[in-house]
């Protein structure tokens, strides 16, 4: 059964060049929350050997003298497109697996590799034409194999974005695979990737040709699992429906250190609201909330504190009030006087559907009811009219809250504001 | 101190000693059994300064004295030796000299005036009751008492004393059972009432055996002597719920299930339940219950059982190791389970009385 994977170029500065064009060709990075590390380069970038996670001071003054234009993080843009891009992916197979805010897999059961090579060709065009996006083919008959397809059709250009593994003829396949570092298989991190070096093998021919059965009890069943992927026996299966998050958290620096138990409340209390209407979207309860807040452990000649608390439940709850509340408690217990704290962050823990819950002895049936209605009723006002228009007020006004995060070089959040919209001028 | 004994005398009491003993101690003599010897008598003791066991033994003793041995090493030891060695102890300063056939073993041993014993005040009701009845009321008690809930009061058992009566209730907010009986008792007041530790529960199922026995209730602490072992322990200091309140009365409809058809059903259902949201669809229709479950893998189960029942049909869901529970508690052939609506918790009883009750608050769906 052939499996797709599709994975945009450089998505994040993809995205940003959609609706600025002028970007298009020059070397551009986006930074990560609070402008702190690069978390996505143009391939401009990459050339010149700027690595991924590198913190955003290190590099600035090689910026400057190679023109690189950095960019906040722009995640409601990159969500949005990302789901304009795997709803237009649906489209070419009844199974799909959404693998990450980039990339799909696609299973096209019944299709010969050529059908599949045009289908890929036309998926291509379809997402650079309609979105904008460009992006990446690998067809092979396993989850692993596509991965790897995927790459060479990147990196190789003869493929033209679109790689299937078995239109190449074997000993092409033999010693592609000779060439390739073990460490680009799916799933082979740094760690396994040493332990692999140490046992001599090196490449992903190498992993291909080690006996599983031996491999398995010195790694782990995973390990059995991927070698026989590199072989064409598939054994990872499509994951269609994403499971429910088991844990949700928010959590953000600060933009500024923050000193008062009023700001720090009022920032927890925003963390709690944004993590509890998450977790009414997936339509979960959860059983305890975790915070904490920590100084600037870069900031080492100041005094440093971090704590945390969790709060659990007496009963499983999706109520933004009763997180609130043992926010507030947690934050009472851990806050000391005379710290810069420089990020704080909740947890919802110990999460499950709030399609059975459980009924509570000692609960009042009738105050839940109305307590869902409420947070029903909250959901559909903010859906309807915009984010955070109606929120507890313990989360601060947005115009009053200095302590943001800095995102100085956001782009505008063209695909889902209204007021934000890119306009275009026609001479 | 020196004294012979049989192993097979001192095993069952060094088993139950090092339970209690504290494994991981935050003092070292509390991981000790305390053994004093005198005359014609030997007492063994230990606590983890939660609950306290003594067992006394008549036996002669070749030179009285006191000591606090390691409990778990001296457990370790008897068990590993051949049946019937005669044990041979003697207190040699700070060491225990172990003698056993062929084999000798020597052990530090801890002055016994550091053992620190548990305080009992004095009791405020005393009475009796019979070993048997005492201990199937903690084996119905102890599946739904909670664990680790905030809910301090509910991480045990509530004992109530009312009349000549002695009701053991545990719940732990999803689940209540209950079981009441006989306690010939001295209370003057209207009742009584204190709740035992979880730890306390488990090891009082642990050694509670036949015969009668005597409890001395006081706010702050338990005892329990059968002649031959005195259990204490401390109590948990709380107010427990007012559990009458959620004790249904008069549910309009009612099943009568048979025991092990419904255990059977129950182990065919729970195979394809989910792991996070163990639930069980429980339908009624005329004479008909038919469980259903489904996991998150979408696969599925049905099940079909006779059941006596004539109300309208009826639809509820269940926390199915909840369900299970419920026949653990009974040991009657048949079951009545009394219900509402959907919404509304189940009460399980024996089909003839009403004692022991479990009662079960149902899913949501």
């Amino acid at each position: 059964m052939p499996i797709v994977l599709i994975d945009a170029n450089n998505f994040y500065v993809s995205c940003e060049r959609v609706f600025r064009p002028d970007l298009e060709g020059k070397p551009v990075v986006v930074l990560s929350n609070n402008d702190g590390c690069v978390v996505a380069r143009s391939a401009e970038v990459k050339a010149l050997g700027i690595a991924m996670g590198v913190p955003w001071f290190q590099i600035k003054k090689l910026a400057q003298k190679e023109g690189i234009i950095a960019l906040s993080s722009n995640y409601t843009l990159y969500a949005d497109m990302s789901q304009r891009m795997m709803t237009i992916l649906s489209d070419f197979s009844p199974i799909q697996e959404v693998y990450s805010i980039d990339e799909c897999f696609l299973d096209l059961q019944g299709f010969a590799p050529e059908q599949c090579r045009q289908i890929g060709q036309t998926a291509r065009q379809r997402i650079r034409q309609w979105l904008g996006l460009p992006v990446g083919v690998g067809i092979a008959p396993t989850k692993t194999l596509a991965k790897l397809a995927n790459h060479l059709a990147k990196k190789q250009p003869k493929y033209a974005g679109v790689c299937v593994w078995e239109e190449i003829p074997e000993q092409k396949q033999a010693k592609i695979l000779q060439q390739l570092p073990v460490t680009e298989v799916w799933g082979i991190g740094r760690q396994w990737g040493k332990r692999l070096q140490d046992i001599g093998i090196l490449t992903v021919w190498d992993l291909q040709n080690a006996d599983p059965r031996p491999m398995r009890q010195r790694f782990s069943i995973l390990m059995e699992r991927m070698i026989r992927e590199l072989r064409g026996e598939s054994c990872i299966a499509m994951e269609e429906v994403a499971p429910p998050k088991q844990e949700i958290q928010s959590s953000r620096s600060f933009g500024r250190p923050v000193k008062t138990i009023e700001e720090l409340g009022e920032a927890i209390s925003l963390y709690i609201v944004r993590a509890t209407s998450k977790l009414r979207r997936q339509n979960s309860v959860a059983a305890a909330l975790r915070v904490y807040i920590r100084t600037n452990p870069f900031q080492n000649h100041l005094p440093q504190y971090q704590a945390a608390r969790t709060v659990v439940l007496s009963q499983a709850s999706q109520d933004t009030r009763i997180f609130l509340h043992a926010g507030k408690l947690a934050l009472t217990q851990m806050y000391r006087e005379g710290f810069a704290y420089a990020k704080a962050g909740v947890h919802l823990l110990e999460i499950s559907s709030a399609q059975s819950v459980q009924a509570d002895l000692f609960g009042d049936m009738e105050a839940k009811k109305r307590a869902n209605q409420l947070m029903a009723t909250l959901d559909q006002i903010n859906a309807r009219f915009g984010r955070n228009v109606l929120q507890p007020g313990v989360a601060g006004l947005q115009e009053t809250r200095s302590w943001e995060m800095k995102r100085g070089n956001k782009s505008p959040a063209y695909t889902t504001q209204w007021k934000e919209l890119a306009r275009v001028k026609v001479e | 101190m020196k004294l012979t004994m049989d192993r097979e005398d001192i095993l069952p009491i060094l088993a139950n000693m090092a339970n209690i003993a504290d494994r991981r101690p935050i003092q070292p003599i509390l991981a000790h059994v305390l053994i004093e010897a005198a005359g014609q008598h030997c007492r063994f003791i230990a606590t983890d300064q939660e609950v306290q066991l003594s067992v006394d033994k008549d036996h002669p003793v070749d030179t009285p004295g006191t000591c606090a041995v390691p409990a778990r090493k001296l457990y370790d030891i008897c068990r590993a030796l051949p049946e019937h060695t005669p044990l041979e102890f003697h207190k040699d300063g700070e060491k225990l000299l172990l003698k056993a056939a062929k084999s000798r073993f020597t052990l530090h041993v801890l002055p016994a005036e550091q053992f620190p014993y548990l305080n009992i005040h004095s009791s405020r009701c005393q009475g009796d009751c019979e070993a048997a009845l005492l201990r199937e009321a903690l084996a119905v008690t102890a599946n739904t008492m909670a664990q680790n809930d905030a809910r301090i009061f509910l991480n045990g058992v509530l004992l109530e004393v009312q009349g000549q009566e002695m009701r053991l209730v545990a719940t732990d907010g999803h689940r209540l059972s209950m079981m009441t009986l006989p306690f010939a008792n001295s209370l003057e007041e209207e009742s009584f009432q204190c709740i035992l530790p979880r730890k306390a529960v488990m090891e009082l199922l642990r050694i509670v055996n036949g015969g009668n026995i005597h409890l001395s209730l006081s706010d702050t602490s338990f005892v329990l002597d059968d002649g031959y072992q005195q259990f204490a322990c401390k109590l948990i200091d709380a107010k427990y719920p007012d559990y009458r309140r959620v004790i249904p009365q008069g549910h309009p409809f009612f099943a009568i299930l048979d025991r092990q058809s419904f255990k059977s059903a129950l182990q065919q259902s729970e195979v394809l339940v989910s792991d996070r949201n163990p639930t069980t669809q429980v339908h009624l229709g005329k004479n008909l219950m038919t469980l259903s479950s489904r996991n998150e893998e979408q696969e599925e189960g049905e099940i079909e059982l006779s059941v006596e029942y004539q109300n309208d049909e009826m639809n509820i869901a269940f926390n199915s190791r909840y369900l299970t529970d419920s026949i653990q508690i009974f040991s009657q052939e048949n079951i009545r389970m009394r219900i509402k609506d959907g919404n509304s918790a189940a009460v399980f009883t024996p089909l003839d009385s009403d004692n022991p009750v479990y009662i079960l608050m149902p899913v949501r769906l």
